[in-house]
Protein backbone atom coordinates (compact mmCIF):
# COMPACT_ATOMS: atom_id res chain seq x y z
CA UNK A 1 0.00 0.00 0.00
CA UNK A 2 2.74 2.41 0.98
CA UNK A 3 4.69 1.41 -2.09
CA UNK A 4 1.70 2.10 -4.30
CA UNK A 5 1.30 5.51 -2.74
CA UNK A 6 4.97 6.25 -3.26
CA UNK A 7 4.78 5.13 -6.90
CA UNK A 8 1.73 7.28 -7.51
CA UNK A 9 3.43 10.23 -5.86
CA UNK A 10 6.47 9.78 -8.13
CA UNK A 11 4.29 9.52 -11.22
CA UNK A 12 2.63 12.78 -10.33
CA UNK A 13 5.68 14.70 -9.19
CA UNK A 14 8.02 13.30 -11.89
CA UNK A 15 6.56 15.47 -14.67
CA UNK A 16 6.88 18.57 -12.49
CA UNK A 17 10.50 17.82 -11.72
CA UNK A 18 11.02 17.07 -15.40
CA UNK A 19 9.90 20.60 -16.19
CA UNK A 20 12.28 21.95 -13.57
CA UNK A 21 15.20 19.99 -14.98
CA UNK A 22 14.35 21.08 -18.48
CA UNK A 23 14.62 24.64 -17.30
CA UNK A 24 17.84 23.85 -15.43
CA UNK A 25 19.59 22.07 -18.29
CA UNK A 26 18.36 24.17 -21.17
CA UNK A 27 20.92 26.98 -21.09
CA UNK A 28 23.78 24.53 -20.83
CA UNK A 29 23.08 22.48 -23.90
CA UNK A 30 22.59 23.48 -27.48
CA UNK A 31 20.80 20.29 -28.33
CA UNK A 32 18.43 19.26 -25.60
CA UNK A 33 18.88 15.59 -24.75
CA UNK A 34 16.03 13.34 -25.59
CA UNK A 35 15.10 12.59 -22.00
CA UNK A 36 14.60 16.20 -21.23
CA UNK A 37 10.94 16.47 -21.96
CA UNK A 38 10.70 19.52 -24.16
CA UNK A 39 8.08 17.93 -26.26
CA UNK A 40 4.72 17.03 -24.84
CA UNK A 41 5.33 13.45 -25.91
CA UNK A 42 8.74 13.21 -24.28
CA UNK A 43 7.43 14.80 -21.17
CA UNK A 44 4.46 12.49 -20.78
CA UNK A 45 6.26 9.30 -21.79
CA UNK A 46 9.47 9.73 -19.81
CA UNK A 47 8.88 12.01 -16.89
CA UNK A 48 6.16 10.03 -15.14
CA UNK A 49 7.91 6.61 -15.22
CA UNK A 50 11.21 8.24 -14.28
CA UNK A 51 9.51 10.02 -11.39
CA UNK A 52 8.00 6.72 -10.25
CA UNK A 53 11.39 5.03 -10.29
CA UNK A 54 13.05 7.89 -8.43
CA UNK A 55 10.30 7.94 -5.86
CA UNK A 56 10.42 4.19 -5.27
CA UNK A 57 14.18 4.07 -4.98
CA UNK A 58 14.37 7.01 -2.60
CA UNK A 59 11.55 5.56 -0.56
CA UNK A 60 13.32 2.20 -0.29
CA UNK A 61 16.54 3.86 0.79
CA UNK A 62 15.33 6.71 3.02
CA UNK A 63 11.95 5.40 4.02
CA UNK A 64 12.78 1.75 4.68
CA UNK A 65 16.48 0.89 4.79
CA UNK A 66 17.87 3.87 6.72
CA UNK A 67 15.11 4.03 9.33
CA UNK A 68 15.64 0.30 9.90
CA UNK A 69 19.38 0.81 10.40
CA UNK A 70 18.70 3.76 12.70
CA UNK A 71 16.29 1.76 14.82
CA UNK A 72 18.61 -1.20 14.94
CA UNK A 73 21.95 0.50 15.59
CA UNK A 74 20.95 3.92 16.93
CA UNK A 75 23.75 5.88 15.22
CA UNK A 76 24.40 9.40 16.46
CA UNK A 77 25.71 12.72 15.10
CA UNK A 78 28.36 12.22 12.45
CA UNK A 79 27.34 8.60 11.84
CA UNK A 80 23.88 9.79 10.93
CA UNK A 81 25.26 12.24 8.39
CA UNK A 82 27.51 9.56 6.95
CA UNK A 83 24.59 7.20 6.71
CA UNK A 84 22.54 9.85 4.92
CA UNK A 85 25.34 10.54 2.44
CA UNK A 86 25.84 6.82 1.82
CA UNK A 87 22.13 6.40 1.28
CA UNK A 88 22.16 9.29 -1.14
CA UNK A 89 25.06 7.83 -3.16
CA UNK A 90 23.48 4.40 -3.10
CA UNK A 91 20.17 5.75 -4.35
CA UNK A 92 21.86 7.54 -7.24
CA UNK A 93 23.91 4.46 -8.12
CA UNK A 94 20.82 2.28 -8.11
CA UNK A 95 18.99 4.77 -10.28
CA UNK A 96 21.85 4.95 -12.77
CA UNK A 97 21.90 1.18 -12.86
CA UNK A 98 18.22 0.55 -13.33
CA UNK A 99 17.32 3.43 -15.58
CA UNK A 100 18.09 2.33 -19.15
CA UNK A 101 20.81 4.15 -20.97
CA UNK A 102 20.09 6.02 -24.15
CA UNK A 103 16.66 7.42 -23.87
CA UNK A 104 16.88 8.54 -20.24
CA UNK A 105 20.51 8.56 -19.36
CA UNK A 106 22.14 9.08 -22.71
CA UNK A 107 25.56 10.52 -23.54
CA UNK A 108 24.43 14.09 -23.14
CA UNK A 109 23.12 13.36 -19.69
CA UNK A 110 26.16 11.46 -18.58
CA UNK A 111 28.24 14.45 -19.63
CA UNK A 112 26.19 16.67 -17.43
CA UNK A 113 25.33 14.29 -14.65
CA UNK A 114 27.95 15.96 -12.48
CA UNK A 115 26.00 19.19 -12.78
CA UNK A 116 22.75 17.43 -11.91
CA UNK A 117 24.39 15.67 -9.00
CA UNK A 118 25.79 18.95 -7.70
CA UNK A 119 22.46 20.70 -7.97
CA UNK A 120 20.70 17.88 -6.21
CA UNK A 121 23.35 17.75 -3.49
CA UNK A 122 23.15 21.47 -2.88
CA UNK A 123 19.38 21.19 -2.69
CA UNK A 124 19.73 18.29 -0.30
CA UNK A 125 22.17 20.14 1.94
CA UNK A 126 19.97 23.24 1.93
CA UNK A 127 16.93 21.20 2.91
CA UNK A 128 19.00 19.50 5.61
CA UNK A 129 20.19 22.83 7.00
CA UNK A 130 16.68 24.18 6.96
CA UNK A 131 15.43 21.14 8.83
CA UNK A 132 18.26 21.39 11.35
CA UNK A 133 17.48 25.08 11.98
CA UNK A 134 13.81 24.21 12.47
CA UNK A 135 14.72 21.43 14.91
CA UNK A 136 16.98 23.74 16.84
CA UNK A 137 14.27 26.38 17.12
CA UNK A 138 11.85 23.70 18.24
CA UNK A 139 14.26 22.37 20.86
CA UNK A 140 14.82 25.90 22.14
CA UNK A 141 11.11 26.47 22.35
CA UNK A 142 10.64 23.18 24.20
CA UNK A 143 13.40 24.11 26.66
CA UNK A 144 11.83 27.52 27.24
CA UNK A 145 8.49 25.86 27.77
CA UNK A 146 9.97 23.43 30.26
CA UNK A 147 11.55 26.35 32.14
CA UNK A 148 8.25 28.23 32.12
CA UNK A 149 6.56 25.08 33.34
CA UNK A 150 8.97 24.75 36.22
CA UNK A 151 8.31 28.37 37.07
CA UNK A 152 4.56 27.89 36.91
CA UNK A 153 4.82 24.70 38.92
CA UNK A 154 7.13 26.29 41.44
CA UNK A 155 5.28 25.97 44.66
CA UNK A 156 5.12 28.90 47.03
CA UNK A 157 3.97 29.37 50.57
CA UNK A 158 0.28 28.56 50.51
CA UNK A 159 -1.55 31.89 50.76
CA UNK A 160 -4.15 30.31 53.00
CA UNK A 161 -1.48 29.27 55.45
CA UNK A 162 0.26 32.62 55.13
CA UNK A 163 -2.81 34.66 56.03
CA UNK A 164 -3.83 32.30 58.79
CA UNK A 165 -0.36 32.71 60.26
CA UNK A 166 -0.60 36.49 60.04
CA UNK A 167 -3.87 36.21 61.91
CA UNK A 168 -2.30 34.01 64.57
CA UNK A 169 0.54 36.48 65.07
CA UNK A 170 -1.92 39.37 65.20
CA UNK A 171 -3.92 37.53 67.84
CA UNK A 172 -0.82 36.59 69.86
CA UNK A 173 0.63 40.10 70.06
CA UNK A 174 -1.47 41.36 73.00
CA UNK A 175 -1.66 38.07 74.92
CA UNK A 176 1.71 36.39 74.33
CA UNK A 177 4.23 38.76 72.74
CA UNK A 178 7.06 36.22 73.05
CA UNK A 179 5.11 33.60 71.10
CA UNK A 180 4.18 36.29 68.56
CA UNK A 181 7.84 37.16 68.08
CA UNK A 182 8.80 33.51 67.75
CA UNK A 183 6.10 33.01 65.11
CA UNK A 184 7.25 36.07 63.17
CA UNK A 185 10.76 34.59 63.23
CA UNK A 186 9.50 31.26 61.90
CA UNK A 187 7.48 32.91 59.16
CA UNK A 188 10.57 34.94 58.22
CA UNK A 189 12.62 31.72 57.99
CA UNK A 190 9.99 30.16 55.79
CA UNK A 191 9.76 33.22 53.55
CA UNK A 192 13.54 33.38 53.20
CA UNK A 193 13.67 29.77 52.05
CA UNK A 194 10.73 30.29 49.69
CA UNK A 195 12.27 33.42 48.12
CA UNK A 196 15.73 31.89 47.84
CA UNK A 197 14.52 28.69 46.24
CA UNK A 198 12.37 30.50 43.70
CA UNK A 199 15.54 30.70 41.60
CA UNK A 200 16.98 27.27 42.23
CA UNK A 201 15.55 24.04 40.94
CA UNK A 202 16.92 21.40 43.25
CA UNK A 203 17.75 22.02 46.89
CA UNK A 204 19.26 19.83 49.60
CA UNK A 205 16.63 17.78 51.40
CA UNK A 206 18.02 19.01 54.73
CA UNK A 207 16.96 22.55 53.78
CA UNK A 208 13.52 21.33 52.87
CA UNK A 209 13.22 19.59 56.23
CA UNK A 210 14.19 22.79 58.06
CA UNK A 211 11.50 24.59 56.11
CA UNK A 212 8.97 21.89 57.01
CA UNK A 213 10.00 22.08 60.68
CA UNK A 214 9.36 25.84 60.76
CA UNK A 215 6.03 25.21 59.12
CA UNK A 216 5.12 22.51 61.67
CA UNK A 217 6.02 24.72 64.59
CA UNK A 218 3.63 27.38 63.33
CA UNK A 219 0.88 24.83 62.75
CA UNK A 220 1.40 23.60 66.33
CA UNK A 221 0.78 27.09 67.63
CA UNK A 222 -2.47 27.11 65.72
CA UNK A 223 -3.73 23.57 66.17
CA UNK A 224 -2.35 22.92 69.65
CA UNK A 225 -2.75 19.36 70.91
CA UNK A 226 -4.70 18.36 67.84
CA UNK A 227 -1.43 18.06 65.92
CA UNK A 228 1.22 15.49 66.71
CA UNK A 229 4.18 15.07 64.44
CA UNK A 230 7.37 13.14 63.98
CA UNK A 231 10.14 14.41 61.72
CA UNK A 232 13.21 12.53 60.48
CA UNK A 233 16.75 13.21 61.61
CA UNK A 234 18.26 15.78 59.26
CA UNK A 235 21.72 14.16 59.62
CA UNK A 236 20.67 11.19 57.55
CA UNK A 237 19.81 13.07 54.38
CA UNK A 238 23.25 14.22 53.16
CA UNK A 239 23.46 14.28 49.38
CA UNK A 240 19.74 13.99 48.71
CA UNK A 241 18.30 16.76 46.56
CA UNK A 242 14.66 17.44 45.84
CA UNK A 243 12.79 20.14 43.92
CA UNK A 244 12.48 23.27 46.03
CA UNK A 245 9.38 23.45 48.22
CA UNK A 246 8.31 19.90 47.56
CA UNK A 247 8.37 18.40 51.06
CA UNK A 248 6.46 20.96 53.11
CA UNK A 249 3.42 20.90 50.75
CA UNK A 250 3.13 17.15 51.40
CA UNK A 251 2.99 17.80 55.12
CA UNK A 252 0.65 20.74 54.67
CA UNK A 253 -1.69 18.52 52.65
CA UNK A 254 -1.59 15.90 55.36
CA UNK A 255 -2.54 18.53 57.92
CA UNK A 256 -5.10 20.53 55.98
CA UNK A 257 -6.94 17.64 54.37
CA UNK A 258 -6.22 15.02 57.00
CA UNK A 259 -5.61 16.13 60.55
CA UNK A 260 -7.38 19.51 60.57
CA UNK A 261 -10.58 17.81 59.42
CA UNK A 262 -10.59 15.40 62.33
CA UNK A 263 -12.31 16.60 65.45
CA UNK A 264 -9.61 15.11 67.67
CA UNK A 265 -6.74 15.89 65.32
CA UNK A 266 -4.11 13.28 64.58
CA UNK A 267 -0.53 12.49 63.79
CA UNK A 268 1.70 13.12 60.81
CA UNK A 269 5.00 11.26 60.56
CA UNK A 270 7.72 11.90 58.03
CA UNK A 271 10.43 9.32 57.40
CA UNK A 272 13.42 9.24 55.08
CA UNK A 273 15.05 5.99 54.04
CA UNK A 274 17.96 5.44 51.73
CA UNK A 275 19.28 2.33 50.15
CA UNK A 276 22.30 2.56 47.90
CA UNK A 277 21.79 5.34 45.38
CA UNK A 278 18.09 5.84 46.06
CA UNK A 279 16.05 7.57 48.72
CA UNK A 280 12.42 7.48 49.69
CA UNK A 281 10.55 10.01 51.77
CA UNK A 282 7.28 8.94 53.36
CA UNK A 283 4.59 11.19 54.79
CA UNK A 284 1.96 9.29 56.73
CA UNK A 285 -1.07 10.89 58.33
CA UNK A 286 -4.40 10.18 59.97
CA UNK A 287 -7.50 11.33 58.14
CA UNK A 288 -11.26 11.13 58.28
CA UNK A 289 -12.29 7.65 57.23
CA UNK A 290 -13.79 7.70 53.77
CA UNK A 291 -14.91 4.97 51.43
CA UNK A 292 -14.79 7.21 48.36
CA UNK A 293 -11.15 8.16 48.74
CA UNK A 294 -8.86 6.51 46.23
CA UNK A 295 -5.21 7.04 45.41
CA UNK A 296 -6.13 8.59 42.04
CA UNK A 297 -7.99 11.51 43.59
CA UNK A 298 -4.69 12.79 44.96
CA UNK A 299 -3.34 13.54 41.50
CA UNK A 300 -6.08 15.69 40.16
CA UNK A 301 -4.73 18.64 38.19
CA UNK A 302 -3.69 21.58 40.31
CA UNK A 303 -3.34 19.41 43.38
CA UNK A 304 -0.07 19.82 45.26
CA UNK A 305 0.89 16.19 44.61
CA UNK A 306 0.40 16.57 40.88
CA UNK A 307 2.64 19.63 40.97
CA UNK A 308 5.36 17.83 42.92
CA UNK A 309 5.23 14.81 40.62
CA UNK A 310 5.58 17.05 37.55
CA UNK A 311 8.55 18.86 39.02
CA UNK A 312 10.25 15.62 40.01
CA UNK A 313 9.70 14.33 36.49
CA UNK A 314 11.25 17.47 34.98
CA UNK A 315 14.36 16.99 37.12
CA UNK A 316 14.72 13.25 37.41
CA UNK A 317 12.57 11.83 34.60
CA UNK A 318 11.66 8.23 35.26
CA UNK A 319 14.09 7.93 38.13
CA UNK A 320 11.68 9.60 40.56
CA UNK A 321 8.13 8.83 41.56
CA UNK A 322 5.32 9.96 43.84
CA UNK A 323 2.88 7.32 45.02
CA UNK A 324 -0.10 7.34 47.32
CA UNK A 325 -1.31 4.37 49.29
CA UNK A 326 -4.23 4.05 51.67
CA UNK A 327 -3.23 1.34 54.14
CA UNK A 328 -6.38 1.93 56.23
CA UNK A 329 -9.56 3.89 55.58
CA UNK A 330 -8.32 6.54 58.02
CA UNK A 331 -4.69 6.84 56.95
CA UNK A 332 -2.85 8.17 53.91
CA UNK A 333 0.76 7.45 52.96
CA UNK A 334 2.53 9.50 50.32
CA UNK A 335 5.93 8.26 49.18
CA UNK A 336 8.41 10.27 47.15
CA UNK A 337 11.27 8.21 45.76
CA UNK A 338 14.24 9.37 43.74
CA UNK A 339 17.99 9.17 43.20
CA UNK A 340 20.33 10.18 46.02
CA UNK A 341 23.75 11.25 44.78
CA UNK B 1 -27.87 42.87 73.34
CA UNK B 2 -26.93 41.03 70.20
CA UNK B 3 -26.20 37.41 71.13
CA UNK B 4 -23.31 36.02 69.21
CA UNK B 5 -21.55 32.72 68.77
CA UNK B 6 -17.94 32.39 67.63
CA UNK B 7 -16.89 29.33 65.63
CA UNK B 8 -13.22 28.73 64.87
CA UNK B 9 -11.16 25.59 65.28
CA UNK B 10 -8.17 27.59 66.55
CA UNK B 11 -8.33 28.65 70.13
CA UNK B 12 -6.08 31.66 69.57
CA UNK B 13 -8.32 32.87 66.77
CA UNK B 14 -11.48 32.34 68.87
CA UNK B 15 -10.11 34.28 71.79
CA UNK B 16 -8.91 36.99 69.47
CA UNK B 17 -12.36 37.32 67.94
CA UNK B 18 -13.91 37.51 71.40
CA UNK B 19 -11.46 40.24 72.36
CA UNK B 20 -12.23 42.20 69.21
CA UNK B 21 -15.95 41.87 69.90
CA UNK B 22 -15.54 43.00 73.49
CA UNK B 23 -14.92 46.47 72.14
CA UNK B 24 -18.59 46.49 71.14
CA UNK B 25 -20.69 46.57 74.31
CA UNK B 26 -23.90 45.77 72.44
CA UNK B 27 -22.48 42.37 71.45
CA UNK B 28 -22.59 39.51 73.93
CA UNK B 29 -20.63 36.37 73.14
CA UNK B 30 -22.79 33.48 74.37
CA UNK B 31 -20.62 30.60 73.21
CA UNK B 32 -17.33 29.83 71.52
CA UNK B 33 -17.35 26.62 69.48
CA UNK B 34 -14.44 24.84 67.86
CA UNK B 35 -16.42 22.90 65.24
CA UNK B 36 -19.78 22.51 63.55
CA UNK B 37 -20.99 19.67 65.76
CA UNK B 38 -20.51 21.79 68.84
CA UNK B 39 -22.58 24.47 67.14
CA UNK B 40 -25.39 22.01 66.46
CA UNK B 41 -25.20 20.88 70.08
CA UNK B 42 -25.18 24.33 71.62
CA UNK B 43 -27.29 26.41 69.31
CA UNK B 44 -30.48 25.73 71.28
CA UNK B 45 -29.09 27.01 74.61
CA UNK B 46 -26.99 29.81 73.24
CA UNK B 47 -29.68 31.14 70.86
CA UNK B 48 -27.36 33.37 68.87
CA UNK B 49 -28.56 36.24 66.72
CA UNK B 50 -25.35 36.07 64.74
CA UNK B 51 -22.58 33.52 64.20
CA UNK B 52 -19.04 34.56 63.40
CA UNK B 53 -18.06 31.51 61.44
CA UNK B 54 -14.69 30.38 60.12
CA UNK B 55 -15.26 28.50 56.89
CA UNK B 56 -12.57 25.91 57.53
CA UNK B 57 -13.76 23.54 60.21
CA UNK B 58 -13.11 19.93 61.14
CA UNK B 59 -15.89 17.36 61.07
CA UNK B 60 -18.64 19.16 59.25
CA UNK B 61 -18.13 21.89 56.67
CA UNK B 62 -19.49 25.33 57.48
CA UNK B 63 -21.99 25.09 54.63
CA UNK B 64 -23.21 21.61 55.55
CA UNK B 65 -23.60 22.78 59.12
CA UNK B 66 -25.67 25.80 58.07
CA UNK B 67 -27.89 23.61 55.93
CA UNK B 68 -28.75 21.62 59.04
CA UNK B 69 -29.83 24.50 61.26
CA UNK B 70 -33.59 24.79 61.54
CA UNK B 71 -33.55 28.52 62.03
CA UNK B 72 -30.14 29.73 60.98
CA UNK B 73 -29.12 32.98 62.59
CA UNK B 74 -27.33 35.75 60.73
CA UNK B 75 -23.91 34.62 59.52
CA UNK B 76 -20.69 36.59 59.28
CA UNK B 77 -18.00 34.49 57.66
CA UNK B 78 -14.39 34.83 58.68
CA UNK B 79 -11.73 33.49 56.39
CA UNK B 80 -8.02 33.85 55.96
CA UNK B 81 -7.95 33.71 52.21
CA UNK B 82 -10.81 32.01 50.39
CA UNK B 83 -12.75 35.13 49.66
CA UNK B 84 -14.21 33.44 46.61
CA UNK B 85 -15.92 30.93 48.87
CA UNK B 86 -18.05 33.63 50.37
CA UNK B 87 -18.57 35.80 47.31
CA UNK B 88 -21.80 33.96 46.68
CA UNK B 89 -23.02 35.08 50.05
CA UNK B 90 -21.83 38.62 50.01
CA UNK B 91 -24.41 39.54 47.42
CA UNK B 92 -27.04 38.23 49.78
CA UNK B 93 -26.52 40.67 52.62
CA UNK B 94 -24.34 38.27 54.57
CA UNK B 95 -20.99 39.69 55.46
CA UNK B 96 -17.53 38.26 55.52
CA UNK B 97 -14.33 39.28 57.28
CA UNK B 98 -10.83 38.61 56.06
CA UNK B 99 -8.27 37.56 58.65
CA UNK B 100 -6.43 39.22 60.29
CA UNK B 101 -9.62 41.04 61.12
CA UNK B 102 -9.30 44.80 61.33
CA UNK B 103 -11.34 46.45 64.10
CA UNK B 104 -12.72 49.08 61.72
CA UNK B 105 -13.88 46.41 59.29
CA UNK B 106 -15.46 44.47 62.13
CA UNK B 107 -17.37 47.59 63.22
CA UNK B 108 -18.81 47.84 59.72
CA UNK B 109 -19.87 44.19 59.77
CA UNK B 110 -21.59 44.72 63.13
CA UNK B 111 -23.37 47.72 61.69
CA UNK B 112 -24.62 45.51 58.89
CA UNK B 113 -25.73 42.84 61.35
CA UNK B 114 -27.68 45.43 63.33
CA UNK B 115 -29.41 46.70 60.21
CA UNK B 116 -30.32 43.18 59.14
CA UNK B 117 -31.58 42.19 62.57
CA UNK B 118 -33.91 45.18 62.52
CA UNK B 119 -35.76 43.60 59.60
CA UNK B 120 -38.06 40.57 59.93
CA UNK B 121 -36.18 37.38 60.61
CA UNK B 122 -38.01 35.37 57.95
CA UNK B 123 -36.71 37.70 55.29
CA UNK B 124 -33.15 36.99 56.29
CA UNK B 125 -33.72 33.26 56.69
CA UNK B 126 -35.10 32.90 53.20
CA UNK B 127 -32.19 34.88 51.77
CA UNK B 128 -29.74 32.59 53.58
CA UNK B 129 -31.53 29.45 52.44
CA UNK B 130 -31.52 30.59 48.84
CA UNK B 131 -27.84 31.48 49.02
CA UNK B 132 -27.06 28.11 50.59
CA UNK B 133 -28.98 26.12 48.00
CA UNK B 134 -27.21 28.03 45.23
CA UNK B 135 -23.88 27.53 46.84
CA UNK B 136 -24.10 23.98 48.03
CA UNK B 137 -24.33 22.12 44.78
CA UNK B 138 -25.09 18.48 45.44
CA UNK B 139 -25.81 16.54 48.59
CA UNK B 140 -24.34 17.25 52.03
CA UNK B 141 -21.28 15.17 52.92
CA UNK B 142 -22.64 14.59 56.42
CA UNK B 143 -26.03 14.78 58.10
CA UNK B 144 -26.26 15.42 61.81
CA UNK B 145 -28.52 13.33 64.05
CA UNK B 146 -28.75 12.43 67.73
CA UNK B 147 -27.84 9.24 69.52
CA UNK B 148 -29.20 9.97 72.96
CA UNK B 149 -27.69 13.35 73.84
CA UNK B 150 -24.72 13.03 71.52
CA UNK B 151 -24.65 14.40 68.02
CA UNK B 152 -23.36 12.00 65.40
CA UNK B 153 -22.60 12.65 61.75
CA UNK B 154 -23.94 10.23 59.19
CA UNK B 155 -22.89 10.12 55.61
CA UNK B 156 -26.00 9.99 53.37
CA UNK B 157 -24.79 6.62 52.07
CA UNK B 158 -25.17 5.04 55.50
CA UNK B 159 -28.78 6.17 55.81
CA UNK B 160 -31.22 3.54 54.51
CA UNK B 161 -34.38 5.42 55.23
CA UNK B 162 -35.97 8.20 57.25
CA UNK B 163 -39.25 7.58 59.04
CA UNK B 164 -41.55 9.29 61.52
CA UNK B 165 -42.07 7.04 64.52
CA UNK B 166 -44.22 8.31 67.41
CA UNK B 167 -43.99 11.83 66.01
CA UNK B 168 -40.21 11.80 66.08
CA UNK B 169 -38.20 11.73 62.88
CA UNK B 170 -35.57 8.98 62.82
CA UNK B 171 -32.70 8.36 60.42
CA UNK B 172 -32.16 4.63 60.06
CA UNK B 173 -28.79 3.11 59.30
CA UNK B 174 -28.46 -0.64 58.63
CA UNK B 175 -28.85 -1.51 62.31
CA UNK B 176 -29.42 1.66 64.31
CA UNK B 177 -31.70 4.64 64.38
CA UNK B 178 -30.89 8.26 65.14
CA UNK B 179 -33.35 10.96 66.11
CA UNK B 180 -33.36 14.35 64.43
CA UNK B 181 -35.18 17.61 65.09
CA UNK B 182 -35.73 18.29 61.45
CA UNK B 183 -39.05 17.80 59.73
CA UNK B 184 -39.44 15.11 57.11
CA UNK B 185 -40.04 17.79 54.47
CA UNK B 186 -36.72 19.46 55.34
CA UNK B 187 -34.92 16.15 55.14
CA UNK B 188 -36.59 15.34 51.84
CA UNK B 189 -35.21 18.58 50.41
CA UNK B 190 -31.78 18.10 51.99
CA UNK B 191 -31.40 14.49 50.89
CA UNK B 192 -33.02 14.59 47.44
CA UNK B 193 -29.67 15.35 45.72
CA UNK B 194 -28.16 12.33 47.53
CA UNK B 195 -30.62 9.98 45.79
CA UNK B 196 -33.42 9.82 48.35
CA UNK B 197 -37.10 9.59 47.47
CA UNK B 198 -40.18 10.35 49.57
CA UNK B 199 -42.39 7.25 49.53
CA UNK B 200 -45.18 8.26 51.89
CA UNK B 201 -46.24 10.97 54.25
CA UNK B 202 -44.01 9.45 56.90
CA UNK B 203 -41.01 7.98 55.07
CA UNK B 204 -38.10 8.70 52.71
CA UNK B 205 -35.89 5.94 51.29
CA UNK B 206 -32.35 5.92 49.99
CA UNK B 207 -32.78 4.59 46.45
CA UNK B 208 -29.31 3.06 46.56
CA UNK B 209 -30.57 0.71 49.27
CA UNK B 210 -33.93 -0.12 47.65
CA UNK B 211 -33.84 -3.67 46.38
CA UNK B 212 -37.35 -4.80 45.49
CA UNK B 213 -40.72 -3.29 44.87
CA UNK B 214 -43.40 -5.72 46.05
CA UNK B 215 -47.11 -5.32 45.24
CA UNK B 216 -49.17 -4.82 48.39
CA UNK B 217 -52.85 -4.31 48.98
CA UNK B 218 -55.13 -2.39 46.57
CA UNK B 219 -52.64 -0.60 44.36
CA UNK B 220 -50.11 0.17 47.08
CA UNK B 221 -46.59 -1.21 47.10
CA UNK B 222 -43.91 -2.11 49.53
CA UNK B 223 -40.24 -1.39 48.99
CA UNK B 224 -37.72 -3.84 50.37
CA UNK B 225 -34.38 -2.39 51.52
CA UNK B 226 -30.91 -3.88 51.73
CA UNK B 227 -31.35 -4.84 55.42
CA UNK B 228 -34.68 -6.53 54.57
CA UNK B 229 -36.82 -3.76 56.06
CA UNK B 230 -40.06 -3.37 54.14
CA UNK B 231 -41.68 0.05 53.93
CA UNK B 232 -45.09 0.91 52.62
CA UNK B 233 -45.27 3.14 49.55
CA UNK B 234 -48.34 5.32 49.30
CA UNK B 235 -50.41 5.14 46.14
CA UNK B 236 -49.63 8.67 44.98
CA UNK B 237 -45.86 8.26 45.52
CA UNK B 238 -45.60 4.84 43.88
CA UNK B 239 -45.35 6.19 40.35
CA UNK B 240 -42.46 8.53 41.15
CA UNK B 241 -40.64 5.80 43.03
CA UNK B 242 -41.06 3.38 40.12
CA UNK B 243 -39.80 5.89 37.59
CA UNK B 244 -36.81 6.77 39.76
CA UNK B 245 -35.95 3.14 40.31
CA UNK B 246 -36.09 2.72 36.52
Amino acid sequence: MALLQVALFGAMVGPLIGLFFGWLILPAVAQPPQWVPFTLRGWLVFAAPAGTMYSLVFYSVFGLAIPYICRRYQPSGAARWLLGLTGWTAALLILTAILPNGEWFGEAVRARSIRILMTMTILFVLIGMFRAALDRAKAQRAAAEARAQVKALQAQINPHFYFNTLNTIYALIPVDPTAAQRTVGLLADMSRHAFASAQSDLVPLAQELDFANAYLEIEKVRLGDRLQCKMPDAANVEGIHVPALSVQPLIENAIRHGIARRLDGGKVSVEVERSGTRFSLTVMNDCEPSAERSADTFFRGGHALDNIRERLRLHYGDRASVTVTLPQPDAVVVTVAGPAQ
Amino acid sequence: MIRCLIVDDEEIAREHMARLLSAHPEIGVTYKASNGIEVLQRIEDSKPDVIFLDIEMPGLTAFDMLAQLRHPPMIVFATAYDKYAVDAFEANAIDYLLKPIQPARLAKAIEKVRATLARPREEYESILRRALSEFRAGPPAKVAARRGRRIVLLSPKEILYVRIEDEIVFLHSANERFATDRTIAELEELLAPAGFCRISRSAIVNLAHAQELLPWSSGTWKVKLSNNTELEVSRERARELKSRLG
